[in-house]
């Protein structure tokens, strides 16, 4: 594997990115939102802020994912699509190379468009509060950098395996039904009896665990960082299920007819 | 080139309009004494409404959800304890819910103990903020407000997002002026509402200690109260009904009282018996005047 040629491939996968304004288009409909929101007047009441900061951080999660799972899901199936994989898959280049090569360029598209986002949010909420970047925004925007890294290495898997919209489709169900729901799989496990408990147990334990780079709670009501350990762990969790998911996406790329 | 300015300057037309129609409160025009939010949503609003009350609870607790609690925003008389944080205080009411917590062990199933599920919980334990605290000090306590403004603006009907934004603005804001606008819009929407103009009488009473305004914001809680109960306070409903009943006497023999007027006060106190004959303070302003 050449390091050279995994990036030149992802060189071209961000300037897709911000070349089809997708991006743009999420951001300005963040500052629409946001703006005239951070101006109401509660009661004559000045400076309050954490609502400023639930609304903004929802708006981020929600188009971070949907960028991110649109982009990663038409990354190879476009090059298929336009015919574009051929000449490519013609250059000294291996499949491999080429599936990492889209992940990388995926995930750092997406990481860019997330760090604008959290750019402005970072404004926006220091001109309220007066107070701009704690160490739990840190470790928030850490850990949804590793969401986004995680969410892409499975939409470019399920791109090999399913059609794009069909890919889009299960990737969103999957990763807000994770978010939503998976905490409380552990409690239903334990409450429910056989074999109900038995089928959540195995969902809970084979799924990858989106709500844990959920730190939203955290910044908003200022509860603190998360334990250094259980961060780090969490970031582990996170290259473990990547590293899952891209192996598996190299091994099914290898074998797929083009 | 033009395409895109024209495009940006929609945009920031847009974006601008948003913010004058929030700001001048256009948004809230009315068609028929219905405002364009009652029209759109109809009988939703209270559901929207009732659910911005929880999420201003949840907000007094620092984000974790808390409205089954005896204390909650519902609650006004919550007690403050001693173990304070920068902002917040920790909240202390160990005994309570360590005897639900345990009552809750009883009745589950055996919990799973499998090293996965409980990592799992242990992660999101750490990741989600649990063991509520209470905003604390006027930098903080507003911090629910939007909540509230939401809950009267989604439901002008839900009596009690008046009744707790106005207790908040006054009570721990000191913001009375803004609390007593709050409750004449709120008795405007609510004619028939005692508990407004009980709260608006609370005010009267405390802190602007006004007791002529006390006096006549009480007589009219009383005279709606008497209107819901059919005049008869002798039969009497919920417990909370009663207790308001009680309130509004207090606040009526207590303004008297501070007034001067001692004789009002003992005739008030002697009437106020025949309905709640254990209350201890009648009885004292009964018996010493």
């Amino acid at each position: 594997m050449s390091l050279k040629r995994i990036l030149a491939v992802s060189r071209v996968s961000i300037l897709e990115l911000f070349r089809r304004r997708d991006v743009y288009a999420a951001l300005i409909l963040v500052l629409v939102l946001s703006i005239p929101l951070s101006c109401i007047n509660f009661f004559g009441v000045e400076g309050i802020v954490r609502y400023i900061r639930e609304i903004s951080l929802l708006l981020i999660w929600v188009f971070s994912i949907i960028i991110t799972i649109t982009n990663a899901a038409r990354q190879i199936p476009g090059e298929i699509q336009r015919r574009t994989i051929y000449p490519l898959l013609s250059k000294p280049i291996g499949r491999g190379e080429l599936v990492i090569g889209k992940f990388l360029g995926a995930t750092a598209a997406s990481t860019g468009a997330l760090l604008i986002f959290y750019a402005l949010f970072i404004v926006l909420t220091g001109i309220k509060s007066q107070s701009w970047i704690s160490s739990a925004l840190l470790q928030g925007i850490a850990l949804h950098v590793c969401f986004v890294i995680l969410v892409n290495a499975m939409t470019i898997l399920g791109s090999l395996l399913l059609t794009p919209s069909a890919n889009i489709t299960c990737c969103l169900l999957v990763t807000v039904g994770i978010l939503i729901f998976g905490a409380q799989l552990p409690e239903t496990a334990a409450a429910s009896a056989a074999p109900v408990n038995i089928i959540t147990w195995v969902v809970n334990t084979v799924i990858p665990h989106f709500e844990f780079f959920d730190m939203r709670l955290r910044i908003i009501h200022n509860r603190g960082t998360v334990n250094i350990g259980v961060f780090f762990t969490v970031i582990a969790y996170a290259a473990l299920y990547t590293s899952v998911f891209v192996s598996l996406a190299v091994a099914v790329f290898k074998r797929k007819r083009i | 080139m033009l395409k895109r300015l024209v495009t940006l300057l929609l945009w920031l037309t847009a974006l601008a309009l948003g913010v004058f129609l929030l700001q001048t409160g256009l948004i809230q025009y009315q068609k028929g004494g219905r405002n364009i939010i009652a029209v759109l949503l109809g009988d939703t609003r209270m559901l929207l409404s009732s659910k911005m009350v929880v999420l201003a609870d949840e907000y007094y607790h620092g984000g974790v959800k808390h409205q089954d609690c005896e204390h909650g925003l519902s609650r006004h008389g919550h007690q403050k304890t001693l173990e304070h944080t920068q902002d917040e205080h920790a909240h202390q009411h160990t005994e309570l819910h360590s005897k639900r917590n345990n009552a809750e062990t009883k009745q589950t199933p055996e919990k799973d103990t499998s090293f996965f599920i409980g990592w799992v919980e242990q992660i999101n334990k750490e990741i989600r903020p649990s063991g509520h605290k209470h905003l604390h000090g006027k930098r903080y306590e507003k911090e629910i407000l939007p909540w509230m403004w939401a809950a009267v603006k989604a439901s002008p009907e839900n009596v009690l997002a008046y009744q707790v934004s106005s207790f908040w603005l006054a009570d721990k804001l000191g913001k009375t002026e803004q609390a007593l606008k709050l409750l004449e819009k709120g008795i405007e929407h609510n004619p028939d509402s005692y508990k407004l103009e009980l709260s608006r009488a609370q005010i009267f009473f405390d802190p602007l200690q006004n007791y002529e305004k006390t006096l006549s914001a009480a007589r009219k809680a009383l005279a709606k109260w008497k209107k819901k109960h059919g005049g008869q306070p002798e039969k009497p409903r919920s417990k909370s009904e009663l207790l308001d009943h009680q309130h509004i006497l207090t606040l009526l023999v207590e303004s008297n009282r501070r007034l001067g007027e001692l004789q009002t006060a003992r005739s008030r106190a002697k009437q106020a018996l025949e309905v709640h004959p254990d209350n201890e303070y009648f009885k004292k302003i009964f018996d010493n005047h």
